[in-house]
């Protein structure tokens, strides 16, 4: 067996092609993996937690006797959009997406909190090699 | 063993490890850990062109041991040797298939020696959540850095050939 040099050219392509094509593959698994266990939790002043998938878009409100928040989740991101408290640094956070990131509007003590499976939601600051 | 061929091999050796030394002043990881450009490979891969694939291997594995001790720790000698071991096996089973070019061979060796490592990484710390992570940059790099060293190495097979002075037949 000893194939011409085009042949081994055109094998040579096909793998490097054909590793690509599994790589491109592990990567869209991967992000399929990820989209699928990301909800957002959201706890209120009552102690009442409702829970939301973060791949479909809607737009809230969460009304408690301390006041209103008017919660957003787009493109997988969720995010405060508007609130009645005084310094409105929930809204000023702007959008959060990764598991284990939170939102904190302290006036109305309630806590939007993105959750994902364990392994996704990260415990540590940073990692190191 | 000739004395010439002694001479050659040692400085085979003497060129892979300063292909070591010089791959880590080259900053190409982009900041994922394990990628190197396996510049050493250049000699491995020569050195099986030339129809020395017994003497490839203990090049290979001699110039692990000592670019460890040099420039390395034991940790890194361990993933080395998986790699190059590795590599190595695909690469000459490929090169005897002999259905890709030197190209080709060169970024199975690139493949293999990257799942190697990341095998025992993966063995290393009981986790195998990291293979999965990595897996696919470490594919990437080792397609374009075989490709790199298999290009490289095509490229200078041909003098080595033409010279004469390098073949099996005037080592023996």
């Amino acid at each position: 067996m000893n194939p011409s040099r085009d042949k081994k050219n055109i094998n040579d392509i096909l793998l490097i092609g054909g590793v690509i094509i599994v790589v491109i593959a592990l990567l869209i698994v991967r992000n399929m993996d990820r989209k699928n266990a990301a909800m957002v939790c959201i706890t209120d002043s009552e102690g009442l937690q409702s829970c939301f998938s973060l791949t479909e878009d809607r737009i809230f409100t969460v009304e408690t006797g301390l006041g209103t928040n008017v919660i957003e989740i787009k493109d997988g991101k969720v995010s405060v959009s508007d609130a009645d408290c005084p310094d409105k640094l929930c809204a000023k956070q702007g959008a959060i997406s990764k598991a284990g990131e939170s939102i904190v509007c302290l006036p109305h003590k309630l806590v939007v909190r993105i959750t994902g499976d364990e392994a996704a939601e990260s415990t540590y600051d940073a990692v190191t090699y | 063993m000739k004395t010439r061929k002694i001479t050659f091999l040692g400085m085979s050796l003497c060129l892979a490890l300063i292909l070591s030394y010089a791959e880590s002043l080259i900053p190409f990881g982009f900041g994922i850990p394990g990628i190197k450009l396996g510049l050493p490979n250049l000699v491995v891969l020569v050195l099986m062109y030339s129809g020395m694939s017994v003497e490839a291997i203990v090049v290979s594995i001699l110039r692990i041991i000592l670019a460890g001790f040099m420039f390395g720790n034991l940790t890194s000698i361990i993933y080395s040797l998986a790699g190059g071991i590795l590599s190595f096996a695909v690469m000459l089973f490929f090169k005897n298939l002999d259905v890709f070019t030197i190209r080709g061979v060169s970024v199975s060796g690139g493949l293999a020696h990257n799942i190697g490592q990341l095998i025992i990484a993966g063995l290393v710390v009981s986790n195998f959540d990291i293979v999965e992570f990595y897996l696919p940059y470490l594919l990437i790099s080792g397609i374009i850095t075989g490709l790199i060293i298999g290009l490289v190495a095509g490229l200078v097979l041909p003098y080595i050939k033409r010279s004469g002075a390098f073949t099996n037949d005037s080592l023996h």
